[in-house]
Order: C-alpha cells, then sequence, then structure tokens
C-alpha cells in the first residue's frame, strides 16, 4: 500500500511539475463563479495524491493566518530555519511590519504573508485562489513584480486561478484556458 | 522556542478568558487546600485522642464500646472529607472538559489555520493545554501568596469546623449515659478524676507542627493539574479532530510533520 502511494505521489507530482515550471507564475483561467471550487479540487488532489507537503495555500477567505502571532512567526511557522533569508529585502527589513500582530492585516498584507509563508517553507507549488478582489491594478502589478523575482531560481510555483484574462495575457507560455487535469484519470475524463 | 512563542501570545490574545479560567482555578486550589486542611485536622485529633487514650489504658482492654465509636466517628467525619475532595475533582474534570470544549469552539477559526498549516490536532490540543497549564501555574503562585497571608487564621477557623463536625459525628453516635459509664469505667483505678467528655472530643488546634498553613498542597496540585490538562486535551482534541474532518470533506488540508 505504502509503495503504491509512493508511486502514486511520484507520479502527481512528476504531472504537476511538468504543467508547471518551477520558478514561475502560472495563470489558470476559469469563471468568477467557479474559482473557489477549481481551487479547492486542486487543492484535495494534492491531498488524495499523498502531496500534502507539497503544496501551500493562498485564499483571502481562509487564509490561515494566526492573528495573536507576528507576522515573523507567522511566516516561520512551517519552518525549521529561523531565517528570513529567502524574503526579498525590502520585507526582510521591514522591522515594523514583521514585529506586527497578524490579527489586522489588510488583504493585500496578508496575501504577502501567504505567499511568502509558501516560498520560506520552500513548497513546491503554491497555489492561489485568484487575488483580492480589493486590489488595486498597480498593486497587483507590485505583487506580480515581487513574487516573479522571489520565485526566480527556487523550485516553487505559484499557480493563480483567476478570471482576469489580461494576467493571463500577460504571461501567455506558463498559462491555461482550461484547467488541466492533475491526475490520469481526470484527464481521461476530460478527453471522454 | 516557537512553541512557548505560540502559547504566550495566545495567553495574551485571549487574556479575558484565561483570567476567568484562573479565578476558577483558585476557587479549586482553596477548596481543595480547605478539604485536605480538614482532613488533617481531624487525623490530628485522632491522634491526640488515641494518644490520650493510650495514657489511660496502655492495654486498650478497657477502652470498651465508646471508645470503638469515636474511632468510628472520627474515620466517619475523615470520610466525608474524603469524598468531598473526589466529588471536587470529578466537578474540576467535568468543568475543564466543558470549558475547553467552549474554549476550542470560540477558537476554532485560529485551529483551523493551524491544521491548515499541517499541525496535528494531537500538537494543537497539546498547545491549549500548555496555556491552560500556564494559566494552572499562575493560579497556584496566587494561591501561595493567598495562603501566606491569611494560611494561619484560615487553619484556625478550618480546625474549628472540624472539630464542629465530629462533635455532631460523636454526639449522634454516643449517649451522655454511655460516656458518663465508659469515663467511669476508664478511671475507675486512676487518682485523677475527669470533669467532662473532654477525653473523646477533640482538643484544641495545634498547628504549630505545619510549616506551610494548609495541608494536601501535592494532591492539590496534581489532581488540579490533572483534571485541568485530561478535560482541556480532551475536548481540544476532540474539537479539531471533528474540525480536521471537516476539512478533510470540505476543502484541502495541508498536513505537515514539520513543525
Amino acid at each position: 500500500m505504502t509503495l503504491f502511494h509512493s508511486q502514486m505521489s511520484r507520479d502527481f507530482k512528476t504531472r504537476v511539475f511538468g504543467l508547471f515550471p518551477a520558478g514561475t507564475l502560472s495563470f489558470i483561467a476559469v469563471a468568477a463563479a467557479t474559482r473557489t471550487q477549481a481551487f479547492q479540487d486542486y487543492a484535495q488532489a494534492f491531498l488524495t495524491s499523498g502531496c500534502e507537503k507539497a503544496v501551500a495555500l493562498i485564499n483571502e477567505q481562509d487564509p490561515g493566518i494566526v492573528p495573536y502571532l507576528t507576522v515573523r512567526a507567522n511566516l516561520l511557522i512551517n519552518t525549521r530555519e529561523n531565517s528570513l533569508a529567502n524574503l526579498p529585502p525590502v520585507f526582510r527589513e521591514d522591522v515594523s511590519f514583521l514585529q506586527r500582530t497578524a490579527d489586522h492585516l489588510t488583504p493585500t498584507e496578508s496575501l504577502y504573508v501567504q505567499f511568502f509563508r509558501g516560498v520560506l517553507s520552500q513548497r513546491p507549488v503554491i497555489l492561489a485562489n485568484g487575488l483580492p478582489a480589493g486590489m488595486t491594478p498597480t498593486e497587483t502589478r507590485a505583487f506580480l513584480s515581487v513574487a516573479t523575482s522571489t520565485l526566480a531560481g527556487t523550485q516553487t510555483r505559484l499557480v493563480v486561478f483567476t478570471p482576469d484574462q489580461s494576467l493571463l495575457a500577460a504571461h501567455p507560455e506558463t498559462s491555461f484556458t482550461t484547467v488541466p487535469p492533475l491526475t490520469a484519470d481526470s484527464a481521461h475524463q476530460a478527453e471522454a | 522556542m516557537r512553541f512557548m512563542e505560540r502559547v504566550v501570545s495566545a495567553i495574551r490574545y485571549h487574556k479575558r478568558w484565561y483570567l476567568l479560567e484562573a479565578a476558577a482555578v483558585l476557587v479549586f486550589l482553596l477548596a481543595s487546600l480547605a478539604l485536605w486542611t480538614l482532613r488533617q485536622a481531624t487525623s490530628d485529633m485522632h491522634q491526640g485522642f488515641l494518644a490520650r487514650l493510650r495514657l489511660l489504658t496502655p492495654s486498650g482492654a478497657q477502652a470498651g464500646p465508646v471508645a470503638a465509636a469515636v474511632n468510628n466517628s472520627y474515620a466517619a467525619v475523615d470520610q466525608h472529607f474524603a469524598i468531598a475532595w473526589l466529588i471536587l475533582v470529578a466537578a474540576a474534570l467535568l468543568l475543564s472538559l466543558t470549558f475547553g470544549w467552549w474554549s476550542a469552539h470560540r477558537r476554532r477559526s485560529e485551529s483551523e489555520a493551524y491544521l491548515m498549516l499541517g499541525k496535528r490536532p494531537w500538537a494543537i490540543a497539546g498547545q491549549y493545554v500548555t496555556e491552560s497549564l500556564l494559566t494552572f501555574a499562575a493560579a497556584c503562585l496566587l494561591t501561595l501568596l493567598l495562603v501566606l497571608l491569611v494560611g494561619a487564621q484560615a487553619n484556625r477557623l478550618l480546625h474549628d469546623q472540624a472539630s464542629a463536625a465530629l462533635s455532631a459525628e460523636l454526639g449522634r453516635r454516643i449517649s451522655t449515659s454511655s460516656l458518663t459509664q465508659s469515663m467511669q469505667t476508664l478511671f475507675s483505678h486512676k487518682l485523677i478524676e475527669f470533669a467532662g467528655p473532654g477525653l473523646f472530643f477533640p482538643g484544641p488546634p495545634d498547628a504549630s507542627h505545619l510549616l506551610f498553613p494548609l495541608a494536601g498542597t501535592l494532591p492539590t496540585i496534581l489532581g488540579g493539574a490533572l483534571a485541568l490538562a485530561v478535560g482541556a486535551g480532551l475536548a481540544a482534541y476532540l474539537q479539531l479532530s471533528q474540525l480536521r474532518r471537516r476539512l478533510l470533506r470540505s476543502q484541502a488540508l495541508v498536513r505537515d510533520h514539520q513543525s
């Protein structure tokens, strides 16, 4: 059973890593109404394939941020190291932000914390259930720029489910107009 | 270290809740110490009675049925206090289970966050129990301070209570005529006479040998800590397991053994 499970995990990871190259941002086009379901299906696929340690989640509705811990403690909550060396200097040196308790973060700040937490815990895949609705185009561009530079050269990839076609147009090489199936079964079902 | 940072931050964040818990723990500790002090007083008075009886009848042959009834009275009163303490611990366990369940329910969004980060239910429950035990330790220190301040007066008061309870129990078990008859038997070969029932009834308090004015510190701390840890831990674990199952069914849950 373990051997079978291990083989299944390996196959799953191979397929996911093949779909989404390391160190990149990928966008998957989904309708706004089905975005959360598609995000949950993907997350569930990681779980059922025994690859729960390979994924981190970004979700505005359910950010998974512990309110009484500082931003720094939230960032390091899933890591063995006590270092923020992998953060961009502008965040690493923002002591007032890092020492703040995480109970009143804005959706944009929460997005950064969830993203950096995934990066620091070295999860190969970070799944995002869209970007916060309240983000201005400038804030979105700034986040995507930070995410691109942070992920470059790492083994982590960010996969964003979004109805925003402009994001897909800006990253045509790594974007999908339909949700790519993650398992062989779902691939066959999609073909049928 | 990071675990303790989470524990301390959580206590600070839920300080109203933990103040309430500390107050409940304080009541438990004082009630438990009072019951153990009552038992100690009963035991001291019983030992005093036996010592007095041994002086009069070294062989114990003349003690008669009255002395046996007195011994039974002491044992009965001690048993009442022991049962009261067990009920107190059971109540503490039940209260801890209820409070733990309520607390875990209030903290479910926080628990959800930990579960989504990959923490195991037992690890999260361990954090919640540690928070409760730290509150318990703080309440213990406060109790110690209170006992040092008013322990001597409390000891006298409790001794009087134990004495009154014993007198009532003895009054129920032994008639005045039996007492008089028994006294006459005991003192028939003595030069001195003992007026009144002072031989059988409790003497004045003697707490001079006690370093700590109230007795039962160890069973109080052990009983309280165990009731709190078991109650709060079980409630939190059950809530967290339920939450985890719901998360697994409804959406993705990421497990991780790393931290």
